[in-house]
């Protein structure tokens, strides 16, 4: 398995990430433009479930503005046969159930600031190991858009945080 | 999934210290949760924007209430107010199991909207949640946190007394926010904390507080929905039955992860018990016969698999008052024989982090364990023989068998990560 790190990209890069959760940019508008795009409820689901392709966490120090930040990593791929898909959508699942919202992720990965703070010691900080506890009440599922709108079934449900 | 035929007879919602007779009160913004206006309100209201409560939640001064639209108040929730001592809760926010929000010592309780107060939390005295704001903090401006919307979570137990919390904020399991204290935006109390002073509330490195990050807004966001949606399935469950949201009965099912209305079993015997005092909602699979669960368990317990996949729960030895069960769909909840639960005691499922190489644990409570009160299982695997001191939280952990957890001791990810402070 071949973790997918990305380079560090500290402010800009993760409101990107928060936007490819949310598949919006920014505003409400595009939330709401993108959400209609997600494939309808009632659409045909076929085929295998794609599987998780890696997971890593990631802590960053930026020494010389002296903080630190923990990035979350998961990256799915389709079964053989189902190279083609279209797009990739994501659900949340949380300690309190499965929100029925469907969102859009920009590529077959999810990226996730699960941890932030100042200083240059992450391992110190006891707001690391209690944002990352935090953290896992957080899980998500994926699964593939096809062409014709057509759906896989959801992915294996993967808590934010897990590493493999 | 098991496919329940709606069933029972029922008592009516709790709605004490009001007389006034059966209207529907509502200005369209605010609903006042009166004896007519229970458990939908307002009773005539879409159930796309509906609030419902459950009928077990406890109303004082109903008049003096106003529930926003989409907001969902679970089972034995209590919610106190005075002509002098008035409560408003904001549309999408909700109320969980066991919750209190107590206006009675103080001058009124204002929550916002889109605010998480999760099971056994309380709100009291003077108080104001997710009301206030300010500028984020400039390392979560420089961390790019989307708040997407402006939300605060309260976990499990945790207590905000005669305090301020302001929007995009928390307050963690067993974590205090103290009299006259404001929680800024941007910042989370750490679990089991008492935050004392307005400098401890916004500088984490007084130890007691950490930075809102993107994965805590993303959850809170997940939660809401998940919320708002029971709001709704509930409202259409008793507009169909009014009688199915009483006692030991079905949950709503309607959702695409949980379409089905599925009864309780007990000893293998599904079966709607509506005039139990307790609520036992949906696919949940106990040992005990109904009679003797009914013989060995305290009042006000909420056992809500609305959500989740099948609780299976073994003989009870003893489960003191104020007990709940909730669970992260897709995960199972096992708990096995003569466990003695204590009084609020909170056992929540939802599957740990996965490691490579190691398998995805679910929460599972082993045989003879002793759960102290106020207690809180989130994520775990405990050990047969174990015990868990009261007001202590494991999160996240594999517990081996025979282990003691002190009172007032959080556990997190295995590490002991400090006591509970007040």
């Amino acid at each position: 398995m071949t973790p997918l790190l990305r380079p560090v990209r500290p402010a800009a890069a993760l409101l990107a990430l928060a936007a490819g959760l949310t598949g919006c940019s920014s505003g409400g508008e595009a939330e709401t433009a993108l959400d209609a795009a997600a494939a309808p409820f009632s659409a045909t689901v076929a085929g295998p479930a794609p599987v998780l392709a890696s997971a890593t966490t990631t802590d960053d120090v930026d020494t010389a503005a002296g903080t630190w930040s923990t990035t979350w990593v998961a990256c799915f791929e389709p079964l053989p046969g189902e190279e083609d898909l279209e797009r990739w959508e994501v659900r949340t699942l949380t300690s309190e159930g499965t929100s029925p919202q469907i969102e859009q992720l920009d590529d077959e990965c999810i990226e996730l600031q699960v941890a932030h703070g100042v200083g240059t010691t992450p391992e110190d900080d006891p707001g690391r190991l209690a944002a990352l506890s935090d953290a896992a009440r957080l899980a998500y599922q994926v699964r593939g858009v096809r062409a014709d709108g057509s759906v896989t079934p959801w992915s294996e449900t993967v808590a934010a945080g897990s590493v493999g | 999934m098991r496919r329940a035929l709606l069933t029972g007879s029922a008592a009516t919602a709790v709605v004490v210290g009001t007389l006034t007779p059966a209207l529907a009160e509502s200005d369209g913004r605010r609903c006042s949760p009166t004896r007519g206006n229970v458990p939908v309100c307002s009773t005539d209201g879409s159930a796309a924007t509906a609030t419902f409560l459950d009928p077990t939640a406890t109303v004082s001064g109903a008049r003096h209430i106003g529930l926003g639209a989409r907001t969902y108040v679970g089972p034995f929730a209590e919610l106190f107010a005075t002509r002098h001592a008035p409560i408003t809760i904001g549309p999408g926010s909700n109320a969980q199991d066991n919750v209190t929000v107590d206006a009675r010592g103080g001058e009124g309780i204002e929550v916002g909207d889109e605010v998480i107060l999760a099971h056994g939390s309380s709100v009291l005295g003077t108080a104001s949640v997710g009301i206030e704001s300010r500028p984020l903090p400039q390392a979560v401006v420089d961390a790019g946190v989307d708040t997407k919307g402006d939300s605060v979570f309260l976990s499990f137990g945790a207590q905000v007394d005669g305090a301020t919390v302001e929007v995009n904020s928390g307050v963690s399991a067993l974590a205090r926010v103290a009299p006259g204290v404001t929680l800024p935006s941007g910042f989370l109390v750490l679990p089991g904390k008492n935050v004392t002073t307005d400098a401890e509330a916004g500088d984490p490195a007084l130890g007691k507080v950490r930075y809102l990050n993107q994965g805590d807004v993303d959850f809170n966001e997940g939660v809401l929905h998940v919320n708002e949606s029971l709001a709704r399935e509930y409202t259409e469950l008793y507009r169909e039955d009014p009688e199915a949201v009483h006692g030991a009965n079905v949950d709503p099912g309607g959702s695409d992860v949980n379409p089905d209305r599925d009864l309780p079993s007990f000893a293998g015997q599904e079966q709607a018990e509506p005039d139990f005092r307790n609520r036992v909602i949906g696919d949940v699979d106990l040992a005990d016969t109904y009679a003797r669960f009914a013989e060995r368990t305290g009042e006000r317990i909420a056992i809500r698999a609305d959500e989740g996949e099948p609780f299976v729960i073994g003989s009870v030895d003893e489960m003191g008052d104020d007990v709940v069960f909730h669970a992260l769909e897709h995960t199972d909840l096992h708990v096995g024989d003569d466990v003695r639960y204590g009084a609020g005691a909170i056992v929540h499922g939802g599957g740990r982090v996965v490691v490579e190489g190691q398998p995805d644990e679910q929460t599972v409570v082993g045989d003879d364990v002793t759960l102290g009160d106020e207690s809180v299982v989130f994520r775990s695997t405990i050990g047969n023989d174990a015990t868990i001191g009261e007001r202590s939280a494991v999160v996240g952990t594999e517990l081996p068998a025979g282990t003691v957890v002190p009172p007032d001791t959080i556990v997190l990810n295995g590490q002991v990560f400090g006591s509970v402070e007040w």
